[in-house]
């Protein structure tokens, strides 16, 4: 971490590149776990929306996750203090994952707009998070 | 308040050293709070028990709700105060900021814990259970999470200006993210007695008033033990300096 920040970039740059890595460990993780649930479940993988819940939630979590692993990093508990952190702040992306997708395995009337209420959540803490981790990160 | 001496023995010594120590603030305001939240605390106790009338359909534990309710008002007071305390810091740099931001988070965990705690009693005798899922119980649940992992997080992270900035950047994202957890949990839930103070005729003058005078008892309360706590912070911060100093 403090050879990045020896990279003269604006801490920005800093934080959505690691937003970028995670998403895309995640995203591996994903690729393997999709298949295997969808076998496993007996449930349409490719079912129209699944491909953008799942995108938007992994934004989400990797959003939160990566500017507390920031602030976790240097503690001695990192691995208990993460998880603790990060769990009470993405229950809307989880509560709106497991909806939107169980809508779409059993589409019901009167739904509140899930899908949305992730992408709102994305936005709002892409944008908070861009823009409060130089804070977290210097020295 | 003997809680809060005019000005430490360090502070005279470090004064005549030049240094820039300040005399403790507030010790008048300290006083007149304290001496406020006791006298409130004790009208409220009596008019709570004494001068309230019993509910017809819950009894005698609906009077539960008139500690509940501050208590929970206090948690949510508490977090926005650590967040504005929070960015305050961010701003200006000034470690007091951070040392209001800390005592006011280690009493908002307080109040929330406590008014779970009553909520659930309440919970019990008016609903039959100790708990239940609807949005309310949720939110406040987590926010009690947040309360923690701030907590955590400040203790793990010790003492340092790199911890209060984290911390300060936990309190913004939490404030922001509780109204979500808020909404999305409501969308997935309900069960929580809507508000009833707000609607004429609903509750009787007594009721409200009580209500009332508990809410600020219970905010003067706040207050003072905001100010003890941030004279505690203070008095912490000078300790590990002088510690750090010595060796």
């Amino acid at each position: 971490m403090d050879r990045l920040l020896l990279c003269p970039v604006d801490r920005k740059a800093i934080y959505l590149a690691k937003l970028l890595g995670n998403m895309l460990f995640i995203g591996v993780v994903e690729i393997v776990a999709l298949p295997i649930f969808a076998a496993l479940f007996n449930v349409p993988l490719f079912a129209g929306e699944l491909l953008p819940i799942v995108l938007l939630g992994t934004l989400g979590i990797a959003t939160i996750g990566t500017l507390f692993s920031a602030m976790a990093a240097s503690t001695q508990a990192r691995e208990l203090l993460l998880p603790i952190l990060v769990f009470p702040l993405i229950v809307p992306v989880v509560i709106g994952a497991v909806r939107a997708t169980g809508t779409l395995m059993l589409p019901s009337a009167n739904e509140p707009p899930w899908l949305g209420l992730i992408a709102a959540f994305d936005v709002i803490f892409l944008s908070v998070s861009t823009l409060t981790f130089e804070y977290v990160i210097e020295e | 308040m003997a809680l809060v001496k005019k000005e430490t023995t360090i502070e005279q010594r470090a004064a005549g050293i030049g240094a820039k120590q300040r005399e403790i603030p507030f010790p008048i305001v300290s006083l007149i709070l304290g001496a406020l939240s006791f006298i409130g605390m004790m009208v409220s106790i009596w008019m709570i028990f004494l001068y309230a009338p019993t509910d017809a359909i819950q009894g005698q534990p609906q009077r539960i709700l008139y500690f509940h309710i501050p208590m929970a008002w206090l948690g949510m007071l508490g977090f926005a105060v650590v967040t504005v305390a929070g960015i305050g810091y961010l701003v200006k740099r000034d470690e007091r900021w951070d040392w209001a931001a800390q005592a006011s988070a280690e009493l908002g965990a307080f109040f929330i814990t406590l008014a779970l705690i009553t909520g659930s009693i309440w919970g019990k005798t008016t609903w039959g259970t100790w708990w239940t899922w609807d949005a309310r119980l949720t939110t406040t649940l987590i926010l009690w999470f947040i309360y923690i992992g701030y907590l955590m997080l400040r203790s793990y992270m010790g003492r340092t200006h790199t911890s209060a900035r984290a911390g300060a950047v936990f309190a913004i994202i939490g404030i922001i993210d509780v109204p979500i957890i808020y909404e999305s949990v409501n969308w997935w839930r309900t069960l929580h007695p809507a508000a009833q103070v707000g609607v004429p005729g609903a509750l009787p003058p007594s009721v409200v008033l009580t209500l009332m005078v508990s809410l600020t008892t219970f905010t003067l309360l706040y207050s003072f033990l905001m100010i003890q706590l941030y004279q505690l912070q203070r008095m912490q911060t000078l300790a590990q300096r002088l510690r750090a100093s010595i060796e």
